[in-house]
């Protein structure tokens, strides 16, 4: 029997306006919109790729380790063309610096020139939003009049008069209706595929094809929610008219003013402290390791005066933090081996220091946005497509998981240095082998046993001389956070329960409303 | 005749379910709404004030020598919007804070209480209540104006009777527009009201006029829906497919062509990528480093006092050419986000948005303004800086230098001080003109295809 009610309901479904308008949303507007997120992806990937191979250009021509700062850039997930998350909002490069602990970062601060700042009069669509407001639009259209409906043309009366059980009626119309809908989710879907695998720059592995299987049953499931959502409306109102109205205004709150509305409760109810106060709390920390390192260049300032130290060469190496000497005289190195000895000690700790300064922040932000996500709970789009970014890679804890094995890549990083520099403790400052050291240049040229031009031309040599250069081919790499789909998945168990625990009420609710039906 | 339809129609809608159900939401919206800007304006005005105090105490700190305040970098901070309950589209991402060197502009960037992991700008403002709320309730109240009727076989009666077909669009259209008023005029009483009570944010009478024109442009755009639902019911024959295909017409202006305007001008119009604007700013300075290396090796740099001409001429003309890269990187962007706001102007929700914008100062307008406004600023602070100096005769007359400028004290309470001027009215009402007439064109467009249509309908 459920079957027949089934597939009457389905039948009489795809025959309707409705149905037409629900095709027409999913094939018009999802293949569009993922032609254009494809693009946007693939120019992410091409930055990506870009900054990439220039971080690892610039480690390949560094001479000493006092400037070795690697960074490590996260890949944008292929998926992030349905759901592009916080892709555009957080730094996808972190520095893995041994001197700054890595944190999440906001993009486009004071030197983010790119970033066109000026736009963004409406928030830019996310395939999974226009999913989540089509599909439950289109839902709510196909529900409204499963129960008045059928009332109003007195075909209720009719099946009722059968001996059928009425729970069987509603479990034939749910079923029949969800039927209909799965054909344009279905559609919408592999127009949505089609589109994204045309672009040469997408390949899907085999876990992000199960992450789409995923997220289309996450969408069949919140489908449901919503079209359980409009038989039980049916089943409290007379006529069609009427509980469309109903549904249509309840679906506007809840898809719309709800996430946003709790948004900015959030922000006013839980304000976070501006950036600008960390950023000078940050600063006076910086001030004073600052000062503990000037404290140990002063000695080296006296000591040059005393004519006890002599350098002849002090430049930038590739990157403002890493300091290169050259032809330093033997008390020198001993000298600047210790300092630099030193400052790597003062800048680990004042890094830690940092660290928990800049995380104070980051938890603040979080505690707001866990209020705000707290809040539109009850939305149903907001668990949705907050799940979807979470398989998709893009939502805040991929970016967490990401800092976090950059956190440790530094760790590896400052281990590895640390080794090498105690092979040779003069690599963190010079890149002269220790015989020349030894030499001792200062000395040679005062005592006028070498020429000034003699000195030039080693210096141009020693500048071009590829043996000097760091050999990193031993330096630990950086392997990117890997987390299984099911993994991922679970960080949203709070947002599946309330997509299934809303089908499940919300079907013993219609179940419980539509017993009492008058069909008359 | 009209006035007879249009009392049966409002008095149809307001008897039926829609109207309180509507009259409901939007008024509990805009009353959360105004609540909560309360507050965030409160906040935000505390912060600012806060950084204002800071440049002022700078300011009295660098007095001691005036080459401090020629020669360092300043900031200068955007006053809060007074009205950004109206609108506050993407003022959580626009720069509020531009740093500045005398006459020189420099970077802007935003500081504030954001919070980078919320993917979007937070919109509960007025024109997003009235935008999504209003649009959908003209829909729903138009859906069945006509189709309705004509399934209930009344359409047939009234058509019986010596009414000419125009009057009975007209009263249709002019009853619905009265309901929609109402809920809108219920809506703003209220947000108004509770925006005098709380009282945080200092409304003046310029003010409560603005919020009239919005509220008129907010009337406006219930037209255009009401119109577009009307033409949508006369061609149709039944209230069902009038209000799917509503439906769909309102997902695709409303939700889809404003939340797209800005990817397609992304893809439309390219802006220089951070690399490409790093690279011109390096070849500039190294190129401008060269000449004047040429200069220093020429001889021409001889004595102490040469050496800091040179000095000073040099980075001058490093600034300038950093200048003009910032400057065109920006306009580059204005031009990509006003290409992109163009094409948002096709829907109505855009136009009205831009209406609000406009009257509220926020946005890319309020942008401009305090580009402008900084701008001005950085100039007198220039003159004042040149004035001062020319008093002193040690000094090198080298402006902005750190070793040209004189080195007295100057008196803190002369120092010019920002202060953003408020919109004027009429600048306020220019910046909503355009808009404002184009949705007024849409609205008439719509109402005359409207009236076609039906001119043209089976009533049987």
């Amino acid at each position: 029997m459920i079957r027949t009610i089934a597939k009457r309901e389905f039948l009489s479904n795809l025959m309707s306006y409705k149905f037409a308008v629900g095709m027409a949303l999913c094939l018009i507007l999802l293949p569009l919109g993922t032609y254009v997120s494809t693009r946007n992806y693939h120019r992410r990937l091409e930055r990506y790729e870009l900054d990439r191979d220039a971080h690892q250009r610039e480690l390949t021509k560094l001479h000493v380790y006092s400037a070795l700062h690697p960074q490590v850039d996260k890949r944008p997930p292929v998926l992030s063309i349905i759901a592009e998350g916080l892709e555009e909002r957080l730094k996808s490069t972190v520095r893995a610096d041994r001197h700054r602990v890595p944190c999440l970062e906001g993009k486009g601060g004071r030197m983010a020139l790119s970033r066109n700042r000026y736009a963004q009069a409406f928030p830019s669509l996310e395939i999974v939003w226009l999913l989540a407001i089509i599909l439950s639009l289109v839902a709510v259209l196909f529900a409204h009049d499963t129960v008045t409906g059928d009332r109003e043309l007195g075909t209720l009366s009719l099946t009722l008069s059968n001996p059928v059980p009425r729970h069987q009626v509603l479990l034939g119309k749910y079923l029949g209706g969800i039927g209909s809908l799965f054909v344009p989710l279905l559609a919408g879907f592999l127009a949505v595929l089609v589109v994204m695998n045309l672009s040469a720059a997408v390949s899907l592995s085999a876990s992000d094809w199960l992450a789409i299987l995923i997220i289309f049953l996450l969408s069949l499931i919140y489908l449901s929610a919503f079209f359980l959502l409009g038989m039980t409306v049916s089943s409290l109102t007379r006529r069609s008219a009427t509980s469309l109205i109903i549904l249509l205004a309840v679906w506007v709150a809840l898809t719309e003013l709800l996430p946003n509305a709790s948004f900015f409760v959030a922000k006013n109810i839980m304000p976070v402290a501006s950036m600008e106060k960390t950023r000078t709390e940050k600063r006076a920390v910086e001030e004073q390791k600052n000062k503990e390192i000037s404290k140990i260049w002063e000695t080296a300032q006296q000591r040059a005066q005393r004519g006890e130290l002599h350098i002849l060469l002090n430049k930038r190496d590739n990157n403002e933090k890493g300091q290169l000497f050259r032809f330093i005289s033997p008390e020198t190195a001993e000298f600047l081996k210790d300092a630099f000895g030193e400052f790597e000690t003062i800048e680990v700790k004042y890094a830690d220091k940092m660290a928990w300064q800049d995380q104070s922040y980051v938890r603040q932000l979080e505690r707001q946005w866990w209020l705000a996500d707290i809040l539109s709970a009850p939305s149903l789009a907001r668990p949705f497509s907050s799940t979807v970014r979470a398989l998709a890679g893009t939502d805040v804890e991929a970016f967490k998981s990401f800092v976090e094995k950059a956190r440790q890549y530094r760790l590896e990083v400052l281990a590895f240095v640390e080794a090498q520099v105690t092979s040779n403790p003069y690599r963190f400052f010079t890149d002269d082998p220790v015989e020349e050291i030894q030499k001792d240049w200062p000395r040679a040229l005062r005592e006028e046993r070498i020429s000034r031009a003699e000195l030039g031309e080693k210096m141009k040599t020693a500048d071009g001389d590829p043996r000097r250069l760091l050999d990193l081919t031993s330096m630990p790499r950086f392997s990117p956070p890997k987390e299984g789909v099911l993994e991922r998945l679970s960080r949203r168990w709070r947002d599946l329960t309330i997509l299934l625990l809303s089908n499940v009420g919300l079907f013993l609710l219609a179940f419980s409303l539509f017993l009492r039906y008058d069909p008359r | 005749m009209v006035w007879m339809i249009a009392k049966r129609q409002i008095h149809d809608t307001v008897t039926s379910l829609k109207f309180p159900l509507f009259l409901i939401l939007f008024s509990v919206s805009m009353l959360l709404s105004t609540v909560l800007f309360q507050f965030h304006y409160l906040q935000s005005l505390e912060d600012y004030n806060v950084k204002v105090a800071e440049m002022r105490d700078e300011f009295s700190r660098q007095a001691k020598s005036l080459v401090q305040l020629g020669a360092n970098w300043h900031k200068l901070h955007r006053k809060p919007p007074k009205l950004a309950m109206l609108s506050a589209s993407g003022e959580d991402y626009v720069p509020n804070t531009a740093e500045w060197k005398s006459a020189d502009h420099g970077s802007q960037y935003r500081v504030g209480r954001d919070n980078f992991l919320f993917r979007t700008t937070t919109q509960f403002h007025w024109t997003f209540i009235v935008g999504l709320i209003v649009s959908l309730a003209a829909i729903i109240f138009g859906y069945d104006a006509i189709s309705g009727e004509k399934e209930a076989g009344t359409l047939r009666l009234i058509s019986a009777n010596p009414v000419p077909r125009a009057q009975v669009l007209w009263g249709k259209f002019l009853g619905l527009a009265a309901v929609l008023g109402t809920i809108l005029v219920v809506g703003f009483l209220l947000a108004v009201t509770a925006a005098v009570i709380l009282g945080h944010i200092a409304l003046e009478g310029g003010d409560f006029l603005r919020i009239f024109i919005f509220f008129a442009g907010s009337l406006l755009y219930a037209a255009v829906f009401l119109a577009l639902a009307l033409l949508v019911s006369s061609v149709t024959h039944s209230a069902n497919v009038s209000l799917v295909f509503l439906l769909l017409l309102w997902v695709i202006l409303v939700v889809v062509i404003p939340g797209t305007g800005d990817i397609v001008a992304r893809g439309l119009y390219r802006t220089q990528s951070q690399s490409e604007v790093e690279g011109k700013l390096r070849k500039g300075q190294e190129a401008i480093h060269a000449e004047f290396e040429k200069k220093r090796m020429a001889g021409e740099v001889t004595t102490e006092e040469d050496w800091r001409r040179w000095h000073a001429d040099l980075w001058r003309a490093i600034r300038a050419s950093d200048s003009k890269i910032f400057a065109a990187n920006r306009t580059q962007q204005f031009t990509q986000t006003r290409l992109g706001r163009n094409l948002t102007r096709i829907s109505p929700r855009g136009l009205f948005s831009f209406v609000a914008e406009g009257l509220a100062g926020t946005g890319l307008g309020g942008q401009l303004r305090f580009d402008e406004n900084g701008r001005r600023y950085a100039n007198q602070f220039g003159d004042f800086i040149i004035a001062k100096d020319k008093l002193d005769s040690e000094s090198l007359h080298l402006y902005f230098q750190w070793a040209g400028l004189s080195e007295k004290p100057v008196d803190p309470d002369e120092i010019p001080i920002f202060e953003e001027t408020d919109p004027t009215l009429s600048e306020s009402l220019k910046a909503a003109f355009v808009d404002l007439t184009i949705l007024f064109l849409m609205a008439v467009l719509a109402m005359m295809g409207a009236h076609l249509a039906f001119l043209r309908y089976d009533v049987r």
